[in-house]
């Protein structure tokens, strides 16, 4: 009975010179909970570094009671039982940054080059129309405007008659009568009297 | 022969064709009307125009 109650208090006796000894070392603390975790595993050069995360937010808290893990050495990877969604979990994070990494190494896509027709979409015409439209052309032209000239009736009327009379055209020439025609000259043979001498006695 | 003045052709301040002849107002006129001496006229259609010779811009419709 003694040597049943001594064991475990050299086991704890152990367990506490272990722990106060390995505290110089990396203390990694193990969490169990129910929730699902999402294990990352990153190989670096200098190790591999796990990391988790549940899945569904939260903290999972480290349940009272449990004594720290101690892991000595590395590498300090959680050993999980083989079907557990921790194992799961790793397996389809490490998939995945396999895949990523194969993508990462294969070779470039080729590149495809597609020639695009210049013609204008009706959409697209309109949509140029409207941004024409919007424009504003802000052009500045001097146009000298000459002042009306106001005239007054007799200033207007003397005006219109000057201009009237430089550009009449050649007045309406005189309608000059004919000259009367002289009626045709009749020579009449007018018997001339003739001459009778007197008749003188010769003796009175 | 003396051409009835027909309906106005060109407005006050319209623009004269450049082909329409332009003609110097007499000088007795510029002593009479001292406000059209500086001015040129045109005589379309039986109307008369006092124009700015410069710019072709009618600048009076003196018909009566």
């Amino acid at each position: 009975m003694r040597a049943n109650l001594v064991a475990p208090g050299f086991a704890a006796l152990a367990l506490a010179l272990a722990s106060s000894g390995a505290s110089a070392q990396t203390v990694i603390s193990r969490s169990i909970g129910a929730e699902p975790v999402e294990t990352t595993v990153t190989q670096t050069p200098t190790g591999t570094i796990v990391t988790r995360r549940p899945v569904e937010g939260g903290v999972v808290q480290q349940p009272a009671g449990l004594p720290p893990a101690i892991v000595q050495g590395a590498p300090p990877l959680v050993a999980t039982g083989p079907d557990t969604i921790d194992e799961i979990t790793t397996r389809a994070v490490v998939e995945r940054a396999e895949a990523t990494r194969a993508a990462r190494s294969a070779p470039a896509r080729q590149i495809t080059t597609r020639q695009v027709s210049g013609r204008i979409d009706r959409a697209d015409r309109a949509a140029v129309r409207s941004v024409q439209r919007n424009v504003t052309r802000q052009t500045s032209r001097v146009v000298r405007t000459p002042a009306r000239v106001a005239l007054n009736p007799r200033e207007r009327h003397i005006v219109y008659q000057t201009i009237v009379e430089q550009q009449v055209v050649p007045r309406q020439p005189a309608i000059v009568a004919p000259p009367p025609t002289e009626p045709a000259l009749i020579q009449r043979q007018v018997a001339l009297p003739t001459y009778r001498p007197p008749i003188v006695a010769a003796d009175e | 022969m003396i051409v009835r003045p027909a309906a106005p052709l060109y407005a006050v301040g319209s623009v004269l064709p450049p082909n329409v002849p332009l003609y110097a107002l007499p000088q007795n006129l510029a002593l009479s009307v001292p406000a059209a001496q500086t001015y040129s006229y045109a005589y379309l259609g039986g109307r008369a125009y006092l124009v700015d010779p410069a710019s072709g811009i009618v600048v009076a419709d003196v018909t009566e």
